[in-house]
């Protein structure tokens, strides 16, 4: 993979050009440059149908991959800096960046569909900080009671209890949420700092099922007569509201897309 | 041609007879407080005679004005209700400035403008019956704004343009204006492609559709191949860069990376200073006629085009919505800003014009 890119005029340029960007920009500027340039570069783009041949198309398809690769992801983004001598970096960026890259998948909105300006649920949350205490949570009594896990102050805490920095806007978010997927509960689990194998002690389920859950890989599922119970029980560890009726919504849709194991009889 | 000259006569007694006076009503508040408000000027809604209007601005050696061109490419894309309401906005920031109609055979400035035709155009001077353009400026509804039409120009007036167009852009230099605002015609003849880029500032109006587009790129290709050619290189490079303007040329060269190619392998430093060229020129564009997010997007996306396939960085310095006030202004023979001073385009023309003199950021990069 080369580091530099080419411009037509013979100027070689770096990553952050062929996205557009400047060396300073936020991952969600990076996100929403490299969703810009994929559609001003497919086939029938407008601006560029008439200009850029398809050979040329594909190549730039592929130095947008490239660079996309790289500066997508912050620890490889902060490797390429170094490198390049861009010194964009402090230590807040990086812990914030970090965070963000945890959730850069795309989530199911609370609507049930992918929001059309951003396919990252973390881009609507400011990540400034400095407006909420951190808060603990502490594992459920009953995992199929909701809200199961409580919040306690930090000062509290214990083994069995997580810290992590309360966000309003993406609370506000797994409040109101209608559907979920695998990418959602797993963005809700690293928001509340709880690891695969914490979730997997406070619901006493095995850790490769909250795994597969997550990935939505169900179709080997020896059980798959629990995969309802086993979503709703993760939710309510997770304090989403409405277990019940999310689990059976999201089995649903496992049906619908047929990644559910068919039934042996 | 008797009625011509008696006619040529009559106006220049009238010129000669306003001479004594200031052409510019010296009010120290005209240049000291910009000119924000969107409200038409008190002058009825009725066209004003051109001729009776004339008059001739002093001459202003110690300060040359800066000269904007808007060209599209294409017809009916939007150059002339452009250039007439950017004039406007210009003038209503305190800025002295004149619009002047070069799109000729298709002229109708004037019209965007609230103005009557009037007798006398750039024609005149095309056709050399007049030498001094001050005798052709117009009073416009705006007390900053004056005109050149382009209305009255002889048929024939298109093929003395391109004799005569070094000369105009000389003596438009030295009118005493703050700035000098060229509605250009479509297409990419080579007199349009000179007065593009012997302006200050190029701004380029594009509609989001497949016809506009086409012809915007094919005149950026003409502007930047025509840039190319004039840069400091030897005889044989430019004989390439005239080459690369037939894209069937013999060398090959079918794209500004070809032609890069073909330098960098003559001539290492000629590269070098084609590239610095390239990377020194910045025209603009607007995107007119938008009606989704998507519309607005592509004049970013084309900026992204060029870069990579020109090497050129684009200003994307605003856009337009597709509106119903621009065809009703047309129909009352006036411009937008004055039809409708509250209309959604009218703070868009305001928001284009402070970024092109450089009060905000663009769109794009």
């Amino acid at each position: 993979m080369s580091k530099d890119t080419q411009t037509a005029t013979g100027s070689r340029v770096n990553y952050y050009l062929a996205l557009d960007i400047v060396p300073g920009a936020s991952q969600n500027e990076i996100h929403h440059a490299y969703k810009r340039a994929k559609i001003t570069y497919t086939q029938d783009s407008l601006a560029a149908y008439s200009l850029i041949e398809e050979d040329n198309n594909d190549q730039i398809m592929k130095e947008i991959e490239d660079a996309y690769e790289v500066l997508g992801h912050p620890s490889r983004r902060r490797e390429y800096d170094i490198k390049m001598g861009f010194n964009t970096w402090n230590d807040k960026d990086e812990a914030r960046e970090a965070f963000r890259e945890e959730f850069s998948k795309p989530s199911i909105t609370s609507s049930g569909t992918s929001d059309e300006g951003s396919d990252n649920p973390f881009d609507e949350i400011d990540f400034s900080g400095g407006t909420s205490a951190p808060k603990t949570i502490t594992k459920p009594s009953k995992v199929n009671e909701a809200p199961a896990m409580k919040v306690v102050s930090s000062s509290g805490a214990d083994d069995d209890e997580m810290h992590f920095e309360a966000n309003p806007e993406f609370e506000e978010k797994i409040r109101n949420c209608e559907s979920i997927d695998g990418a959602f509960l797993r963005a809700v689990r690293v928001y509340r700092q709880i690891s695969v194998e914490q979730l997997a002690s406070c619901s006493k389920l095995a850790a490769s099922r909250i795994r597969s859950i997550e990935e939505e890989d169900l179709r080997d599922d020896p059980l798959p007569v629990y995969i309802r119970g086993h979503v709703a029980i993760v939710c309510s560890v997770l304090k989403i509201p409405n277990p019940e009726e999310l689990a059976k919504r999201f089995v649903n849709r496992l049906k619908e897309e047929d990644k559910l194991p068919k039934p042996s009889f | 041609m008797d009625r011509e000259e008696s006619s040529l006569k009559e106006h220049s007694n009238l010129v000669e007879s306003q001479l004594a006076e200031s052409s510019w009503e010296d009010d120290e508040s005209n240049s000291a407080e910009p000119m924000v408000s969107t409200e038409p000027v008190e002058g009825g809604s009725s066209l004003r005679s051109g001729t009776s209007e004339a008059f001739v601005p002093e001459v202003n050696l110690q300060k040359q004005p800066k000269v904007w061109a808007i060209a599209g490419g294409k017809g009916g894309v939007g150059k002339s209700l452009i250039c007439a309401n950017f004039s406007i906005m210009l003038s209503r920031m305190g800025h002295k400035v004149l619009a002047v109609d070069l799109d000729l055979g298709g002229s109708n400035l004037h019209t965007c403008l609230g103005v009557d035709a009037g007798k006398n155009s750039i024609g005149d001077y095309m056709s050399s019956r007049v030498t001094d353009l001050r005798q052709l400026c117009m009073h416009t509804r705006e007390k900053n704004l004056h005109l050149i039409t382009g209305s009255a120009d002889p048929i024939n007036v298109i093929r003395r343009t391109e004799s005569k167009e070094t000369d105009l852009l000389r003596d438009l230099r030295k009118l005493p204006y703050d700035d000098i605002v060229i509605d250009l015609g479509a297409g990419t003849q080579e007199s349009t492609v000179e007065f593009f880029l012997g302006a200050d500032e190029g701004v380029l109006s594009i509609l989001p559709e497949p016809t506009s587009v086409e012809n915007a790129y094919r005149f950026i290709r003409t502007i930047f191949l025509s840039k190319l050619s004039q840069a400091d290189v030897s005889e044989s490079i430019k004989d390439v860069i005239e080459a690369s303007f037939d894209q069937k040329n013999f060398l090959g060269i079918r794209t500004p990376a070809d032609l890069m190619a073909v330098v960098e392998r003559l001539d290492p430093v000629a590269l070098s200073v084609l590239q610095k060229v390239v990377e020194d020129y910045h025209p603009n564009i607007i995107v007119n006629q938008v009606r989704s997010q998507a519309d607005i997007d592509v004049g970013k996306a084309i900026c992204s085009v060029c870069r990579r396939y020109f090497g050129l960085s684009l200003n994307y310095v605003g856009y337009l919505e597709y509106d119903n006030s621009v065809w009703r202004a047309v129909r009352s023979k006036n411009s937008v800003v004055h039809e409708f001073p509250t209309s959604i385009l009218t703070s868009r023309f305001d928001r284009i014009t402070r970024t092109l003199v450089g009060e905000m950021k663009g769109l794009f990069p």
